[in-house]
């Protein structure tokens, strides 16, 4: 329902320049005769181009070889992943840490579309909910708000916050998100740049917009859409627009202004690739602040960020953080501060005080108190695994140290069974199904590379 | 019969028809001189001032008294349900093995199968045997080898953690990591947790650690932490050269990623400490926020028998057992300190950048990880805020925490406290910084 007070307005036509270069636009229109003059809504014809019409089934990629064996697809799935980490080893060490992002969602009508299967809608839910169990997870001390964008309207459907609980449960009720009417990109923006006037710039404020309509309708007023981008640029607001039906000229220049991404997501595992290349924190291009404590920082706002200067290399503080003793779940005791009779919680190790939560400031010495796995988390960034070579036949013939890999055990494939060149597999697959760490000289299979290499980020022969 | 299913996660999780076969992954420290310490315990309780706890003596435990015990428990496991496996692993000074499951080309069974015993039973027991002789003879051949510097290192339970943890993932791959190789689809349903097939395992690692004092954290500079009795400054330089490999890494940087990656597969770390609070006042604290972050189970011998029983009591129920019907037990307050990049040090606080979140103990003008300068002026502010911090009393209600308190004092832990406190307020210039 258009409920939206300022003249729910018809699309400004000036803000959605559809690109004309890219082969969509030319099927879009076939499309917008057939799905009728609907500006918001817009069905796809199936049987148009290969990246919007058919849905791609994706146990039909996988291709069985002469021998009905599904090796060789699987192992090109992995070469692509190999190459990809590949290009991610050298990306810069000065990251973002403590982040901030708002999560825009559209729920416009469009996302009911079934080019995507079952919906849209279905489709971007669940990656947004493994999504922020990923993002929490690499980033420990950053912080998730969801806003969505129905009926012209935005609404802030979780406030900023650290609890990864708590947004999933509220992505899980499907009833609250029903998808409805049309999205306003400004007024999502706008909510997003509100939500985030209080934080200081010197932390990476970042919005992430899952756009799946190709319009949006924006009140009428004396503020546009332009505005609202200029706002964004000062404030520093990096905002990655991921739109699920075609490149729009306002999302494009709106991602590019403010230094996020603009992508068009061909199919799923094009969304999902896209979203999760927003995960591991950004590149640092702020200043951080100079702070002694949590509330400092907030407090600061980002005003003394001038001691950066514009441009260089960024500066950075030490802070002197403290790290708490958890105290089991046994008596109550007063906690300093809400100083309520409490279980558990955490003693301060300058002052002894009792803290009920971590990250926080002492309320009694001020020291800024965080539990160390909480910076832990951010290690591999700092320590990140070597790369494993591949290793030949020859080379294994040369130097076969084990016939096991060094992760899990599992005995490798016998060199001599192998023949020379079996429909030379892509270049980052190993043919001897070994992978060699440059450091310790060990031998690793394909799955545990893998797992190494995405989630442990802990060479097990290094670790000797 | 289970109830009518009233909110469909909890009618299975309260009352569990059966539960899933599981798959015991067991961590055994055998340091040959963390043993030998525990087999022949000091005489003397070194912290008077825990009268109240470390009166008894300790008695002696050797490593072939404890197998024996480890064997019964791990029988024990075996033996509760069909399908139910175990994999042992062996960390001695700086190195990890498997010990059992052996290699499928190795032995296709003992030799004579002896007709009054499961034969899962003696497989196990007969491989485990020969896997700890095994590693023994290596380590006396790396002794005679004279060796000996590489003796001194911790017992490798990265390694293992991170082999169990590689083990694990063969067995029953993430969803996560295969991502790539599954239907896209698949992860619309998170909330369906790793509980795909009905008879899909349980994991849980197990870690029993012989080796006193915060071992696993600090990879090198505790390599002098067997020979406590003696004053170990010198041995600091050499260590740390040591060290200088990706140690530091593989200490406990390593321990945490093990942790989390532990954590994202749902596998509970359970940490057994055997060396008594009368040889090791300071528990191993890292192991302890490994259990506590990944929900396992810590748990630290007092020394007195009865292990075979406690190792039932606590350890042999599966994790989807353990807070219903049984309960774990009440765990002690944990000590969330982190390892310092620069001397690798334990500490209560800190020097953070703010950039890369490296941890350093003293204040420094530039970020050894990612280069950032600091603020010189900033400098001496620091410092000041450092001299103050004390050693905090814990209230008598808690455990008494890990000993070591002084956070930037460069004294290494098991010494008096006193001396200590002095030290940290000379504010002692640290050695060359070893970071490559």
């Amino acid at each position: 329902m258009p409920s939206y007070a300022p003249a729910a307005e018809e699309i400004d036509d000036d803000d959605f320049i559809d690109d004309d270069d890219l082969p969509g636009p030319p099927s879009r229109s076939k499309k917008g005769g057939a799905s009728g003059g609907k500006s918001g809504g817009k069905g796809k014809d199936p049987g148009r181009h290969a990246w919007e019409a058919e849905y791609k089934k994706s146990w039909d990629i996988v291709q069985e070889d002469e021998s009905g064996s599904l090796e060789s697809a699987v192992e090109s799935l992995l070469a692509r992943g190999r190459r990809k980490r590949a290009l991610m080893a050298d990306t810069p060490l000065r990251r973002s840490i403590i982040r901030h992002m708002f999560i825009i969602m559209d729920l416009s009508e469009s996302m009911m579309d079934k080019d995507y299967r079952p919906t849209r809608f279905e489709v971007v839910l669940g990656y947004l909910r493994s999504y922020v169990v990923e993002w929490f997870d690499q980033n420990p001390l950053g912080q998730i708000g969801i806003i969505i964008m129905r009926d012209r309207l935005s609404e802030v459907l979780v406030p900023m916050g650290g609890n990864p609980q708590e947004i999933l449960s509220v992505l899980s009720d499907k009833r609250r998100l029903e998808p409805s009417g049309e999205p306003s990109l400004q007024n999502g923006l706008v909510m997003a740049k509100g939500g985030m006037s209080h934080l200081p710039t010197t932390s990476s404020l970042e919005t992430l917009i899952v756009f799946s309509s190709i319009s949006t309708a924006d009140p009428d007023g004396p503020t546009t859409i332009h505005n609202v981008l200029e706002d964004l640029v000062e404030n520093k607001i990096r905002t990655t627009i991921l739109s699920l039906a075609g490149e729009i000229k306002i999302c494009r220049s709106i991602s590019e202004r403010t230094g996020g991404k603009f992508g068009v997501a061909l199919d799923q595992d094009h969304l999902k690739d896209l979203m999760w290349e927003t995960i591991p924190p950004p590149a640092t291009t702020i200043a951080p602040p100079i702070t002694i404590g949590v509330r400092n920082a907030l407090s600061a706002a980002g005003k003394n960020a001038s001691g950066s200067g514009g441009g260089k290399a960024p500066n950075g503080d030490l802070m002197v953080m403290g790290f708490p003793i958890q105290l089991p779940l046994g008596g109550e005791t007063l906690c300093s501060c809400h100083g309520l009779l409490k279980r558990g919680g955490y003693l301060c190790p300058r002052c002894g005080s009792k803290l009920c939560d971590v990250p926080t400031d002492c309320e009694v010495c001020g020291l800024m108190v965080v539990s160390s796995p909480h910076l832990a988390r951010s290690f591999w960034f700092l320590f990140p695994v070597a790369n494993y070579g591949v290793l030949h036949i020859e080379d294994v013939m040369e130097s076969s140290k084990s016939h096991t890999c060094t992760g899990c055990d599992v005995e490798f494939p016998d060199v001599s069974t192998i023949e020379e060149g079996v429909a030379q597999v892509e270049d980052g697959v190993s043919p001897t199904g070994r992978y060699r760490c440059a450091k310790c000289q060990n031998d690793f299979c394909a799955d545990c590379d893998l797992y190494i290499h995405d989630t442990l980020h802990t060479c097990p022969g290094c670790a000797q | 019969m289970a109830p009518l299913p009233s909110s469909h996660g909890s009618s299975s999780a309260s009352h569990p028809k059966t539960t899933p076969p599981s798959v015991l992954l067991v961590i055994i420290d055998i340091h040959p001189l963390s043993w030998s310490l525990l087999a022949s315990p000091p005489p003397l309780a070194p912290y008077p001032e825990h009268l109240g706890i470390d009166k008894a003596q300790a008695s002696p435990m050797t490593l072939p008294d404890f197998v024996t015990i480890l064997m019964g428990f791990l029988n024990a496991h075996l033996a509760s349900r069909w399908g139910n496996e175990v994999v042992v692993y062996g960390a001695s000074a700086g190195r990890a093995k498997l010990l059992y499951p052996p290699p499928s080309n190795a032995v296709a069974g003992p030799s004579k199968p002896r007709s009054n015993t499961y034969l899962p039973f003696q497989l196990l027991d007969s491989r485990i045997e020969e896997g700890l002789k095994e590693m023994a003879l290596e380590e006396r051949e790396r002794l005679e080898r004279g060796d000996v510097k590489s003796i001194n290192h911790p017992p490798a339970m990265v390694s293992a953690l991170t082999k169990a943890l590689c083990f694990i993932n063969r067995i029953i791959p993430n969803n996560a990591n295969s991502a790539a190789l599954m239907d896209p689809t698949a992860t619309q349903d998170p909330n369906a947790p790793s509980t795909n097939g009905p008879d899909k395992p349980e994991t849980r690692i197990m870690v029993i650690n012989a080796t006193p004092g915060e071992n696993v954290s600090t990879a090198q500079s505790d390599s002098n932490e067997n020979s406590t009795a003696n004053g170990n400054t010198q041995n600091n330089g050499e260590a740390s050269q040591s060290g200088k490999g990706g140690q530091m890494r593989g200490g406990y940087v390593g321990l945490m990623n093990c942790v989390f990656a532990a954590q994202k597969a749902k596998v509970p770390i359970d940490v057994l400490s055997l060396p008594p609070p009368s040889i090791d006042a300071s528990p191993p604290i890292f192991l302890q926020q490994a259990a506590h972050l990944t929900e396992g189970i810590y748990w630290q011998w007092n020394g007195r028998g009865g292990l075979l029983q406690y190792l039932h009591a606590l350890y042999l129920p599966p994790p989807s057992l353990r807070h219903h019907p049984f309960v774990v037990p009440p765990q002690d307050a944990v000590g969330f300190r982190a390892v310092c990049f620069c001397h690798h040090k334990t500490l209560d606080v800190g020097f953070v950048c703010s950039v890369c979140l490296s941890i350093f103990c003293e204040p420094r003008p530039v970020c050894l990880m990612c280069k950032t300068r600091f603020p010189i002026k900033s400098i001496p502010t620091l410092k000041s805020l450092a001299t103050y911090i004390e050693p905090i009393p814990i209230p008598d209600t808690v455990p008494p925490p890990p000993v070591q308190k002084g956070a930037w004092s460069n004294q290494p832990a098991e010494h008096n406290k006193k001396e200590r406190r002095k030290s940290a307020h000379n504010g002692d210039k640290a050695e060359p910084i070893e970071i490559d």
